[in-house]
């Protein structure tokens, strides 16, 4: 995919949105608190609102220009939108509202069939029922499976999973991650839960009150977040790669890098291979080099300070731990450990506090 | 008897006919007024809803002023097209249609505000434009509240005196509706017409409205 949105502005409420950015991965997370503006922008480049200045492209052909007085219609835009309620047409059954998509879809001359669509999102049994009496993961299944009906040249999922509970959840993300590597379409993901964006995301963007604060890979702005209000919105992590080793009862042992990391495996699948480990700055605690004894931190890690960044009353201490680790210290904590940039530590993490995402 | 047939069938008939009538233009404004800011959207609104607040009676002379012999639009009707409106059946319909219409559009723009514009929005981007998108989201979401409007404005023409007493006048077989009947009856004395009049009245009343909750119910999903 490449969107492209340069200078594209518009007064929304309280705030002015004004981006300009390229969306160039498979998967894009766009990440912000209620009211940072998410769903305004999903809204411009769907077609449904049209920005006060800016140029829209996707694919390299324009579909917003604010100074030619270009506006291409949603209809024509082929961009899919499946939105928190996943707005089914209730005077439509399942089967209608995918027929209702289909339209397009085979005007398009590419479509994605039904029966296949239907199979992978699992909603084969649903076809004769209607919106209201799905529950709300098989509403947004059947939201998704119309949008991909369509065949649209992107989707655009505008919190699909936020109006769900938790158990229903973990039930709904496989499907996503499903559709993801199945259809090999470009995939917008507005959430903001940090979890949705690392088990589904290659690169995000975090938004705030209508301003795009840092758009990298997801495991960088977790990890190096470009300034304190990003840090404040997602929270500073460590999120790296791992492969299962094996496990002992609850514990999972993953190697990532060139150590080796003790995690909670309660929520994964069995035979679960690839995850993601993801730890949270303020979860680690440091120690000098050689003063450990006894602790009850599954993980003791040696590493090599690589970097300290203040963040007002906070540093932000970057190891190297055989993975980057990054760990956040009060500045007096700092100052005490005599930490320097090339410093011997050990880093303390609880097993508890190590999570691990599952990731085809 | 063949009378009262008479009187019953005309009043059926307009009011049927002025409900058509009124229906497409009641539907397109009330859409428009829910959907759409358009300059002197405010003055329509105030505008459409006058029947509803000024005495029929007025309304009914206004009319009269407008499609009379010498009215502006009287005068142009004649002249060009050859027809004249005043103290005929089409002035009954004329008169009847005017009363519901306003009905009409409260409810048809009540009824589209309803409707969550997010599935609409939805619609297009699932490739419908916007005609299909009216007809086929819109306009199925919206019909308990046009249904029950059209039920309305039917209502109001069966019942419809005042106006139509001011353009199409009391002319037996030509203009007289049951209420104009009624009234017609009582003035000539005769209170037992009127008393069967009123008895058929309230029959038909009856029947739309039963008509309308079946309507609905059986819509219901």
């Amino acid at each position: 995919m490449t969107l492209s949105l340069r200078g594209v502005r518009l007064k929304a409420g309280e705030f002015t949105l004004e981006i300009d950015a390229e969306f160039g991965g498979r998967v894009t997370g766009l990440f912000g608190i209620s009211g940072s503006g998410k769903s305004t922008l999903v809204e411009i480049i769907a077609g449904l609102r049209r920005p006060e200045a800016g140029v829209v492209t996707l694919l390299g052909e324009v579909l917003t220009d604010g100074a030619r007085g270009v506006h291409l219609p949603p209809e024509r835009r082929g961009i899919g939108l499946v939105p928190q309620d996943g707005a089914l047409f209730p005077n439509l059954s399942v089967e209608g509202n995918l027929r209702f998509a289909e339209r397009r879809g085979v005007a398009a001359g590419k479509v994605f069939r039904r029966d296949h669509v239907c199979a992978v999102l699992g909603i084969e049994d649903l076809l004769s029922r209607w919106p209201v009496t799905l529950s709300g993961g098989e509403r947004q299944r059947v939201a998704l499976a119309r949008a991909l009906v369509s065949a649209p040249r992107l989707l655009l999922l505008d919190e699909p999973l936020a109006a769900l509970d938790a158990a229903r959840k973990a039930a709904i993300l496989p499907y996503l991650q499903r559709v993801r590597d199945e259809f090999g379409l470009p995939v917008i993901y507005v959430s903001h839960v940090p979890q949705e964006m690392l088990a589904l995301c290659d690169d995000m963007a975090v938004l705030a009150e209508g301003k795009l604060l840092q758009h990298g890979p997801v495991g960088e702005v977790f990890r190096r977040p470009a300034s304190q209000d990003v840090a404040r919105i997602v929270g500073v992590e460590t999120v790296v790669a791992g492969r299962l080793l094996g496990g002992e009862g609850e514990l999972a042992s993953v190697a990532v890098g060139t150590a080796r990391v003790i995690g909670l495996a309660d929520q994964l699948a069995v035979g679960t291979l690839d995850v993601l480990v993801s730890i949270r700055a303020e979860d680690v605690m440091l120690v000098g080099a050689g003063s450990v004894t006894t602790t009850s931190a599954r993980n003791q890690l040696p590493g090599v300070v690589a970097a300290l960044v203040s963040e007002g009353a906070t540093v932000r201490v970057e190891l190297d731990c055989g993975f980057p680790l990054t760990a956040l210290l009060t500045r007096q904590a700092v100052a005490e450990l005599g930490l320097v940039v090339g410093g011997k530590v050990i880093a303390l993490v609880k097993a508890p506090s190590v999570h691990l995402i599952a990731r085809s | 008897m063949d009378n009262l047939f008479h009187v019953t069938l005309f009043t059926l008939g307009v009011a049927l006919l002025s409900t058509l009538l009124v229906l497409p233009p009641g539907v397109a404004l009330g859409w428009l007024l829910a959907r759409r800011r358009w300059p002197g959207k405010a003055l329509a609104e105030t505008f459409v809803a006058l029947p509803l607040v000024i005495p029929p009676v007025a309304t009914g002379l206004i009319l009269l002023k407008l499609f009379g012999r010498r009215g502006p639009l009287g005068v142009f009707l004649q002249q060009v097209l050859g027809v004249e409106i005043v103290f005929t059946w089409k002035a009954v319909v004329l008169a009847t249609a005017v009363m519901s219409f306003p009905l009409l559009v409260r409810s048809a723009r009540v009824a589209f505000e309803e409707v969550p514009q997010r599935l609409e929005g939805v619609a297009r981007t699932l490739g419908a434009g916007p005609w299909r998108t009216f007809f086929t989201i819109t306009l199925p979401l919206a019909r308990r509240g046009l249904l029950a409007g059209g039920v309305l404005a039917f209502a109001r023409a069966l019942g419809e005196f005042g106006a139509t007493v001011m353009i199409a006048g009391m002319i037996p077989g030509e203009t007289i509706t049951l209420s104009l009947g009624i009234y017609h009856e009582v003035q000539l004395g005769n209170d037992n017409a009127a008393l069967v009049l009123l008895a058929i009245s309230v029959v038909l009343a009856f029947g739309a409205v039963a008509l309308s909750e079946w309507l609905l119910r059986r819509k219901t999903r």
